[in-house]
């Protein structure tokens, strides 16, 4: 019995793994005092995989066995992979075994749709059953919310996860139509639209009455891929925005494509998957959720894609240098946070700083700014240190030196 | 006007009687541990005794006058030990208390910037090893051996002792010769001279189980070794059941 649930874990991790979030964070719960777990706020990682990527999860799916075909996933019915479920109760069992050696924070738990979605719903929620009531497991549970699944089913595993995500992997109805023909996007929106009402009332019910469970407290969040179409950054980002604002999303994450099937609306085999763009976007996405820009400004000139060569922020910058320089000693927080090679610590610092003295060149350098960037946008009591406000200047001089670090992170 | 060093027992509470002395008596050139003093030839010194009262004297005063972020952050500098900590802390304090409060964020200054690199130091390895922490059962216990580079245990015990209140739990620092127990919610860091107690475990079925998985959640196509390096250097790797 052990070596089959040793096989069957890695046919289910091998089947999670293109699911990018791993996130334990945004939540800060103690002990309930029986159990076992605790959840922090700032979110833990436990270890490192051979990819690089943070492992704060078990990331498992339940089952890989899939009665639908979307094009782009390894578990599709059309594929000959070898296929295994796990039974609820050794889903349950290996999260508090691994959680007792600390190698994890918690569960995230994803489905493949053996049966129907509100079957694999139901599994789920005897999960969270077993993990919540059973065990009194006070650690972070993120699952998947099925769509197409009972919504009332929805409902009840709300209040025993801490996040729930439904992913919407293809940002647009033609690519929908493209790539998973049996699913549709008003499907994949309506459980995003119930959790949201969901938790706008549980919190007026918090209001009222502060012992009433919580629901979805962590919030929810979804994945889209990126390079399995042709849709722009500028149209991925947009749905992105609309998701924060209109549906109050936590995360989007963006998942570059890497081709694990062959099929004539797919990208060939051996393309590689666009690990840079991936990059931008989720730099462009920071820049939406805490930089106070929009899609429209980012994309100002017209263009529908990024430039690659350079960060969102340098890019906006460049096509806006009409707006520069701004003198380090008055500019407000929010002029500095626009200002390329500044983020919110080196905004912060530099405002306690001048309270203090004014800032000269070498102060600004201590604030731990990448001065490199920064002095082109920038003067310190007047004095500008950058040697040309140029765009074509500016370009040549960064691009070669900041960029190629980053493909080579990649590398 | 006369100027000495001071020495002390190693507590962070003897620490806090030099200040006091340093505040109240006569003014400190520098602070040492007693048993790694090497003797001065023009400082005079002298042995400053723990005391409670100048202790808990000193650290109201710090609480009041700094607050008690900058309170915790002087302990955590504390637990750095590294060549001049206590120093450190006292050029950083006698500045605070000479120049004002406020003088704590000017991040710029060279004597608050080596604070604050120290803070900084042993708040991340504090951070990286409430993920890092393995437990094997040994049992009735859970225990982990570590190698940290700073004395983090007394700052990731409130962590644990929650998460695991069900649990009786030892973190052993093996090269400091102490260790983290906890149960029920309450934690203390005793002296603990023992070899690594996990070289003599076996193999249990769960640290095999999540081997396989470890290796099975990696993408083959975005194998990285070296941003894997970045983030688990291979110092912390002996400890790491996964890494095994
Ligand atoms: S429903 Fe999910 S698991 Fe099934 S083929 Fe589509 S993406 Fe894959």
């Amino acid at each position: 019995m052990d070596d089959v649930l040793m096989n069957k874990l890695a046919i289910l991790a091998e089947g999670a793994k293109y699911d990018v979030s791993c996130s334990s964070s945004g939540i800060e719960r103690k002990n309930s005092g029986k159990g076992i777990g605790s959840a922090r706020s700032f979110g833990v990682c436990h270890t490192w995989a051979a990819d690089g990527r943070c492992i704060s999860l078990l990331k498992l799916l339940m089952t890989n066995d899939c009665i639908y075909d979307c094009s782009y996933c390894i578990n599709r019915s059309s594929n000959d992979v070898s296929r295994a479920s796990m039974s609820p109760e050794e889903i349950a069992l290996i999260t508090i075994e691994f959680y007792r050696r600390n190698y994890i924070e918690g569960l995230f738990l994803s489905s493949a749709i053996e049966k129907n979605p509100t079957d694999t719903m139901e599994k789920m929620y005897q999960i969270l059953k077993l993990l919540r009531r059973t065990y009194e497991f006070n650690g972070y549970i993120h699952i998947k919310a099925i769509p197409g699944a009972d919504q009332a089913l929805i409902e009840k595993c709300g209040y025993l996860a801490d996040r729930m995500s439904v992913n919407i992997e293809l940002p647009s109805t033609s690519s929908l139509k493209l790539l998973a023909p049996q699913k549709n996007y008003k499907q994949i929106i309506a459980p995003i639209e119930n959790i949201k009402i969901g938790i706008s009332r549980n919190s007026d019910e918090r209001k009222h009455f502060r012992k009433a469970p919580k629901f979805v407290p962590a919030g929810q969040s979804t994945q889209v891929i990126i390079g399995a179409t042709p849709d722009s950054d500028k149209s991925i980002l947009r749905v992105s925005e609309k998701l924060y604002g209109e549906y109050n999303l936590k995360r989007v994450y963006y998942s570059a494509y890497m081709p694990v099937n062959k099929g004539s609306n797919l990208p060939a085999l051996l393309t590689p998957p666009p690990l840079l763009r991936e990059h931008r976007l989720y730099q462009a996405d920071w820049l939406l959720r805490f930089y106070n820009f929009s899609v429209n400004e980012l994309f100002s000139s017209g263009e529908n894609n990024m430039d690659i060569q350079m960060d969102p922020k340098l890019y906006w910058a460049l096509k806006n240098l009409n707006l520069f320089p701004f003198e380090i000693n008055n500019a407000s927080f929010e002029e500095l946070i626009r200002i390329p090679g500044i983020g919110h610590t080196s905004a912060y610092r530099i405002i306690r700083e001048r309270k203090i003295a004014h800032l000269d060149f070498d102060g600004l350098k201590k604030t731990g700014c990448v001065i490199g960037k920064s002095k082109y946008f920038v003067t310190c009591k007047g004095k500008y240190y950058g040697d040309n406000l140029d765009e074509k200047h500016i370009h040549k001089s960064l691009v070669k030196n900041n960029d190629y670090k980053q493909i080579s992170f990649f590398g | 006007m006369i100027e000495m060093d001071y020495l002390y027992d190693g507590t962070y509470e003897g620490l806090l009687c030099c200040l006091y002395c340093h505040f109240l008596k006569i003014p400190a050139t520098g602070i040492y541990q007693k048993h790694i003093y090497q003797r001065h030839l023009i400082n005079p010194y002298r042995e400053v005794p723990s005391l409670e009262k100048y202790s808990d004297y000193m650290d109201q005063k710090l609480k009041q006058h700094l607050g008690e972020l900058i309170s915790s952050q002087i302990f955590q500098c504390f637990l750095y030990e590294k060549g001049e900590t206590e120093n450190i802390i006292l050029r950083f304090v006698d500045l605070c208390f000479k120049k004002g409060a406020k003088y704590a964020g000017f991040h710029t200054h060279p004597i608050v910037s080596s604070f604050d690199e120290a803070v900084r130091k042993v708040k991340y390895e504090t951070h990286r090893y409430v993920g890092y922490v393995r437990f094997i059962q040994m049992g009735e216990y859970l225990y982990s051996s570590i190698h940290p580079q700073y004395n983090i245990l007394p700052l990731i015990g409130g962590h644990f002792s929650d998460r695991y209140k069900g649990e009786k739990i030892i973190i052993h620092d093996v090269e400091r010769k102490i260790a983290l127990a906890a149960n029920d919610g309450n934690f203390l860091v005793i002296p603990f001279d023992k070899t690594d107690l996990s070289k003599h475990a076996k193999n249990n079925f769960f640290e095999i189980l999540w081997k396989t998985y470890f290796d099975h959640i990696a993408i083959k196509d975005r194998i990285n070794p070296k941003l894997q390096r970045n983030f688990v250097p291979l110092k912390y790797r002996k400890d790491l059941t996964e890494f095994k």
